[in-house]
């Protein structure tokens, strides 16, 4: 008999562990460290593939293949960088994997309604009730710049996400998207300029489309 | 009055906010931006913007 050693399997002693405690349980097998992980996780999952991916349903998607990769993946986590930071990278891999796959990021043009940036919010709203109050941000600009960075072209809002939200340089987002380095930096530039078009004029799409092409990819 | 040229400096800007352009570049844009006040909008506007991205990311990590 173990006694109090079986109270680690109820859900709130999980809800107490740290990443790096849970992920030795889903190591062993653990179904419940592993379900703890996920939700912890899941909002920001969503939240990066959601600005990667553009739309709700490939977020989705993608959210799933993360957390399908990290099931299987669990022994590769080597602890060099945290718990966190590694699954974002792999969030990150797995969205432009899925894009290059469909071989969209050079062409799609991201069609998105209202729902769009309501499924985002509703996400927030989740994920909100989980954090402390001064974590939340409720500025009206950073829910404007949300909606509008979803609304970006492909090529203007991966580049941007990886460089402005994520914090890569531009050589690893040139790595990533295999890509010049001089189109990524263009591509970020002008994502940003656009953004800010946008957020201040009220423009509800990407405008100059062909003067971007004639200035940036001729 | 937006001009052409406003329009050619607002293409510069993002590479002139990171100290990506020619020290040549650097001063005729420095100099327009001192005399145009909508070309000095946009500049604050971007710069704005970009701060508050970084704001965004609290929501990823
Ligand atoms: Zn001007």
């Amino acid at each position: 008999m173990k006694g109090p050693a079986r109270d680690v399997k109820s859900p709130i002693r999980y809800s107490r562990l740290n990443d790096e405690a849970l992920l030795t349980l889903a190591r062993e097998g653990d179904e419940g460290a592993y379900e703890t992980l996920v939700r912890r996780y899941q909002h920001e999952v969503y939240t990066s593939a959601f600005f990667m991916m553009g739309n709700p349903a490939d977020a989705h998607d993608a959210s799933q293949e993360v957390f399908i990769k990290l099931y299987f993946s669990l022994g590769k986590f080597a602890g060099r960088s945290s718990f966190s930071t590694w699954l974002y990278r792999l969030t990150i891999n797995t969205c432009i994997d899925e894009l290059r796959s469909r071989k969209r990021y050079r062409n799609r043009n991201v069609d998105l309604e209202g729902e769009s940036y309501q499924a985002l919010e509703a996400q927030i709203v989740g994920k909100k009730g989980d954090l402390p109050e001064e974590e939340c941000l409720n500025s009206e600009i950073k829910e404007i710049l949300i909606r509008e960075v979803v609304r970006l072209h492909d090529r203007h809002r991966i580049p941007f996400v990886l460089r402005d939200v994520y914090g890569y340089s531009y050589q690893e987002i040139a790595e990533i998207l295999r890509l010049p380095l001089g189109t990524v930096k263009s591509n970020i530039f002008r994502a940003r300029r656009l953004l800010r078009d946008m957020v201040f004029k009220g423009r509800g799409e990407e405008r100059n489309r062909d003067e971007d092409n004639i200035l940036f990819f001729s | 009055m937006r001009t052409t040229y406003c329009s050619l400096v607002d293409q510069y800007l993002p590479k002139y906010l990171e100290d990506d352009v020619s020290s040549v570049r650097k001063e005729q844009i420095k100099e327009h931006l001192s005399s145009c006040p909508d070309c000095r909008g946009d500049y604050k506007r971007l710069k704005f913007v970009l701060s508050h991205l970084s704001q965004v990311e609290e929501y990823c990590s």
